[in-house]
């Protein structure tokens, strides 16, 4: 990429650093977040997933979970969590680097950041899964393996669950947009330049 | 037009309908007040208390617990009693000397036999004169003790006993920043606790002021830095700070200047009349920042391992003097301003108050109208005298307002009084009046107002702490509870009594009321924490990490506590073998609270989330024997156990 280039299409560059540091920043939100209400937790328990790490009340999620014989929250998506950054970066430097230096726009530019959400829905639905329903048969309480909710109200014992995605995802989403809106522009410039 | 009217019929008929529902409202309230048979100012007290499910009090009230040994936290103005703080006494809800080997260290540093205390004046820190929410101060009198309590975690930390007595009243009390907790002796003994025949009272008892010097970083008192001042043997009894203008001074109440001993069965009058006989004591006051500086040189001897300021080198170094104080004075509280000295006699109906300009100026100018036995120079009654005016009978402690009111309790009209101090508060007629008197019950001792003996106090609240309750509760057999009343001060209305209060525990002296917006306390310990050192502990343990070591005839067990289990579950050790279990609650969750008991080993400790504690004990019975968790902690909380297997 040279300043030549950055001169000839400077809303197209504009946009993909944009969207680039609009991506980089979703790592530092959670992408999915739950809120647990029960009579006994009047502040509620919440819970925040990251695309790398797990905050808030974890150990009390799981210190009630292992009365159902749900495993460790920790222990889910071990693989994807140490990827996550790997792959945002990849994704940020390949667009970067790819784009810039395309001559031409190819359909399949346009389906990693997409890809990217749909893979993290993806892996978040079978882990969601996989928690629900690979239940430990000496835990104490015995209840039917179970689909946690992905999205909106949900209901477990005395516990109401609410979940949504959060910031993060929601940035990411934004960050996809804006990616296609660069690409588009020099589509349409580079289709200008030929004519 | 049409609209408009239409808006308007709606809007009536809507009004008609909240008149309809308030008005239903009002009778309900008005038929629930018939059928209790209250009052209309009934009604108002129970609107001033009344707290509803999780609102919370504006304030905390630190109460005495008297002779259960203990501090009393309660919430004004609902008067809900929310905490006890074990300190001199063991308490077993909180494992407080109960097989606790940390609690049983701080208890065993104020004495190893000692096992209970006569708690009866609890100090919170001050920073510029004002609550600052971070420690409490406590004493013992019956074995002249101080205790520091650290409100992180409302538990008790130190428990030192004075080394040069055996008996106090006049503490704890605080400089306004916490340099020094006060503790002043009652029945005074030889120095250093020592034998002298009674015969020898004049000549060989003393009275003494100590000074115990504060550690804020660490939270505990330093024996070392601290220091004392020999007293003439009279009964030293409640004590004062100056603050803003008297800042740097000490005032001291006395009884018993007529120097009697005890001997009613061979023709000694008895002890009662026989202090009270003079119709003046001796305020003492003391300039304790030149004390301090006397104290720092080279000069002082140690006495039994404290620092001790002789009376001679007191009365050379000019920080004694007296004042005549009238009969049988028992209050001593310093106006907000720090200018007024408020004391006042049992016998006497005033309330006499010294102006502190004018006994600088008197000290400075040399005023005085003799000397003591003992060679203290005595005050010239006349040249610090402000005011004296007459309350009622019985006067006792004096507490204050933002307004410039004063409050004295009443002991034998079983009263409170409220006065006006003077300039700059009131002026010309309106200064020193007495302005309005409401009966207690009964024989109030103490009171206490809204951070009423600071530098900035508040007002709306005056707590009576009623040393009898005869009939206001139902007959529980002929040991009563005492009677916390709350009272009413707001602005220039007449004072109302809101609340009773029984208080079934022992009998509670002095309270101090804080904004409750002050204190900072922890929800949950850090994980891993020592209470006793609030440091992390070393013999913390993890989850995963928990383990029974052997060596010889010692086994340590680092234990985990979470709900539901204990781990390990199953202990086996041999008959004579010495057992520690480290117990670490590993719970992170508000309110999960723990308990470890071992059967027929007296044993129960509380695990608050975050704590460790140890337990150590000889494995003296053979047997098996469950240890379970005390507190209900979860719905498998039954489940929650183990055995302890002696072979």
């Amino acid at each position: 990429m040279t300043f030549q280039m950055l001169k000839s299409y400077p809303s197209f560059y504009a946009l993909l650093f944009l969207a680039s540091l609009i991506l980089a920043g979703s790592y530092f939100f959670p992408y999915w977040v739950m809120h647990l209400k029960a009579p006994q937790y009047p502040m509620g328990l919440h819970m925040k997933v990251y695309l790398d790490h797990v905050e808030g009340d974890v150990d009390e999620v799981n210190l009630l979970n292992h009365y159902i014989g749900m495993e460790k929250l920790q222990n889910a998506a071990q693989w994807e969590r140490k990827v996550a950054a790997l792959a945002v970066g990849l994704l940020i430097l390949g667009g970067l680097i790819v784009l810039s230096f395309s001559k031409k726009i190819y359909f399949i530019f346009y389906l990693p950041p997409i890809l990217f959400l749909i893979g993290f829905i993806g892996d978040f639905t079978f882990w969601m899964y996989y928690f629900g329903h690979y239940l430990s048969p000496e835990a104490p309480v015995h209840i039917k393996p179970f689909m946690p909710r992905l999205l909106g109200a949900g209901k477990i014992g005395q516990f109401h669950t609410q979940a949504m995605f959060g910031v993060g995802f929601w940035l990411g989403f934004l960050a996809t947009g804006i990616y296609m809106l660069a690409i588009n522009i020099k589509k349409k410039l580079l289709t200008q330049a030929s004519t | 037009m049409m609209i408009l009217s239409r808006i308007r019929f709606i809007l009536s008929g809507y009004l008609v309908l909240l008149c309809i529902a308030t008005q239903s409202q009002a009778s309900v309230l008005e038929d629930i007040a018939k059928k209790r048979g209250l009052t209309a100012s009934d009604m108002r007290a129970a609107l001033m208390t009344y707290t509803p499910s999780g609102k919370h009090d504006p304030y905390l009230m630190f109460a005495s617990g008297g002779h259960a040994g203990s501090v009393l936290v309660i919430g004004l103005p609902s008067m809900r009693l929310i905490k006890t703080i074990p300190v001199f006494s063991p308490d077993s809800w909180q494992g407080w000397g109960t097989g606790s080997l940390d609690s049983k260290r701080i208890l065993d540093g104020g004495g190893k036999a000692l096992r209970w205390g006569d708690l009866h004046h609890p100090a919170l820190s001050e920073t510029n004169g004002v609550y600052d929410g971070q420690f409490l101060f406590v004493n013992d009198k019956a074995n002249a003790r101080v205790a520091v309590i650290d409100l992180r975690d409302f538990s008790t930390k130190q428990i030192l006993q004075n080394p040069l007595f055996v008996n106090d009243h006049g503490g704890t009390f605080v400089t306004p920043n916490t340099e020094y907790i006060i503790e002043t002796s009652q029945y005074n003994v030889p120095l250093g606790a020592r034998y002298a025949p009674m015969t020898d009272y004049k000549k060989k008892y003393r009275g003494v002021v100590t000074f115990w010097k504060f550690d804020r970083a660490q939270g505990k008192i330093n024996l070392s830095q601290s220091f004392s001042i020999e007293l003439p043997p009279y009964w030293q009894d409640i004590v004062d700070l100056g603050k803003k203008v008297s800042d740097g001074y000490l005032f001291i109440n006395s009884i018993n200047t007529e120097l009697a001993s005890p001997d009613n069965m061979n023709q000694k009058p008895q002890l009662e009349m026989a202090v009270s006989r003079n119709d003046m004591d001796f305020l003492h006051v003391i300039d304790w920042k030149k004390a301090e500086k006397v104290a720092k040189s080279a000069g002082t001897q140690k006495t039994a391992g404290m620092k001790l300021i002789t009376l001679k080198q007191a009365i050379q170094e000019k920080l004694l003097y007296f004042i005549h104080e009238p009969k049988s004075p028992h209050g001593v509280d310093v106006s907000p301003d720090g200018n007024y000295i408020v004391v006042s006699g049992k016998l006497d109906p005033h309330v006499t108050v010294f102006e502190f300009n004018k006994l600088k100026n008197a000290i400075a100018q040399n005023l005085v109208q003799g000397k003591d036995e003992y060679g203290v120079p005595i005050l010239k009654f006349d040249s610090v005298l402000a005011a004296q005016i007459e309350v009622g009978l019985g006067p006792l402690h004096t507490q204050f307002d933002k307004q410039g009111y004063a409050y004295t309790s009443l002991f034998l009209d079983s009263a409170i009084a409220k006065w006006s101090l003077g300039e700059p508060y009131h002026k010309g007629n309106a200064a020193w009046k007495l302005l309005d008197k409401v009966s207690v019950h009964y024989n109030i001792g103490h009171l206490s107002c809204v951070e009423g003996d600071t530098a900035e106090p508040g007002e709306g609240y005056c707590v009576s702490l009623n040393k009898w309750a005869i009939d206001r509760f139902p007959n529980v057999g002929p040991l009563l509870p005492q009677n916390f009343q709350l009272v009413s001060t707001t602005g220039s209305e007449k004072m109302q009594v809101l609340y009773d209060m029984p208080i079934p525990n022992a009998e509670p002296h002095y309270a101090q009321i804080v904004k409750a917006e002050r204190l900072k306390p922890w929800s949950v310990y850090p994980l891993g924490m020592s209470a006793e050192t609030m440091k992390p502990s070393p013999v913390a343990t993890l989850a995963g990490k928990e383990r029974i070591v052997r060596k010889g005839n010692t086994v340590d067990v680092y234990m985990t506590t979470i709900r539901s289990h204990l781990t390990p579950d199953l202990i086996n050790v041999k008959k004579g073998d010495l057992v520690r279990i480290h117990l670490s609650s590993i719970e992170r969750a508000l309110d999960a609270t723990h308990g470890f008991a071992i059967s027929r080993y007296n044993i129960n400790v509380s695990l608050e989330p975050g704590k460790v504690e140890t337990v150590e004990f000889k494995a003296d019975q053979s047997g098996v024997f469950p240890y379970y968790c005390t507190e209900f902690c979860s719905a498998l909380h039954l489940e929650m156990t183990g055995y302890l297997v002696v072979q």
